[in-house]
């Protein structure tokens, strides 16, 4: 069974405004493709639901996006919550011209985990996967480690960049 | 289930004026830093309501003080009514700012003591009789450094 360490649990960003979900939305995919993650939208998002309600839709997505490191043994994997909710679609005005853009209330939620003996080619109750941990890529596991931490808070700060948020 | 005291609650400090938030946001990282916390932002939340904003951040910090204590500093910064602007070619922000302190020590946090009767009795005696000088400073400190931080607040947003 492969081992998980929780990187970062649920840490959130709400914002409610006007902009353009589905420009954040793709902002976001691109981010990742390009950090070399799996495209979360490639087989279909994990989750995706939209209703129509009286105050307006409400949308609720989940991407599970991941990369794998060292032949695949290092997974890191970040999941993503977007919750919409009261969306309408109104005109805004800018630099003389008509733009469509959503008024909504969205909060984003961010977990990332490091998965090891992800492609479960150990045995892990083998002498030999205990002594592969500890000597040959026990350095590696603090590493990605931290590299899941630093891309977890990137992609926050992606999104906050977008609302023009104050970064952490 | 892990035995935590809550040290510091129902501490708030507030400011009314004109600062850069972001500095402010950055002096209280680099506090946290120098005195080796980990901090981890859980919740950056904003709403915009016509002309003004309303931020709300929560940050949450811990250390490990020893092999048994290990402290946890939770602040709450909310930023109200606020509009953003430029001062000297600086983003500035003009609101009501309110910081809430809260601070707890984790004991036994790697659970050594917990996994059998006999354990958790040893533990019961020997914070009572051995080591309760020791978490009585452990305690102190964290009461001082949540002082300290409140402190340095106060002196950034005085400058």
């Amino acid at each position: 069974m492969p081992k998980e360490d929780a990187i970062i649990r649920g840490a959130k960003i709400k914002y409610k405004g006007t902009f353009d979900f589905n420009l954040l939305y793709r902002k976001l995919r691109e981010w990742l493709i390009r950090e070399k993650y799996s495209d979360p939208c490639e087989s279909g998002e994990k989750k995706y639901s939209e209703r129509i309600k009286p105050s307006g839709k409400q949308i609720e997505v989940v991407w599970s996006t991941s990369k794998g490191e060292e032949g695949g043994y290092f997974s890191l994997n970040i999941d993503i919550k977007f919750f919409v909710i009261d969306l309408t679609e109104i005109e805004v005005e800018k630099d003389g011209k008509k733009i469509k853009m959503d008024k909504c209330e969205v909060e984003i939620e961010f977990s990332s985990k490091l998965i090891r003996n992800a492609n479960k080619a150990w045995d892990e109750d083998n002498l030999m996967f205990k002594l592969y941990e500890r000597y040959i890529v026990g350095d590696k596991t603090e590493q990605f480690k931290i590299e899941l931490y630093k891309d977890t808070n990137k992609l926050m700060d992606e999104v906050k960049n977008f609302f023009n948020l104050y970064r952490f | 289930m892990v035995h935590t005291d809550k040290i510091v609650k129902d501490v708030e400090f507030i400011y009314e004026g004109v600062f850069d938030f972001k500095e402010f946001l950055q002096v209280i990282k680099d506090f946290f830093a120098r005195h080796h916390y980990d901090l981890d932002e859980k919740v950056y939340d904003t709403k915009v309501k016509g002309d003004f904003k309303n931020t709300t951040i929560k940050w949450a910090a811990d250390k490990k003080v020893d092999d048994y204590n290990k402290c946890f500093v939770k602040l709450k910064i909310d930023l109200s009514d606020y509009k953003e602007g430029y001062a000297d070619e600086t983003k500035v922000v003009d609101g009501k700012l309110k910081v809430s302190f809260e601070a707890e020590i984790e004991r036994d946090y790697q659970e050594k003591w917990k996994k059998s009767p006999t354990k958790k009795f040893l533990r019961a005696i020997y914070e009572k009789y051995v080591s309760e000088a020791k978490q009585s400073r452990v305690d102190s400190d964290l009461k001082k450094f949540v002082e300290s931080l409140k402190n340095e607040i106060k002196q950034y947003l005085s400058s």
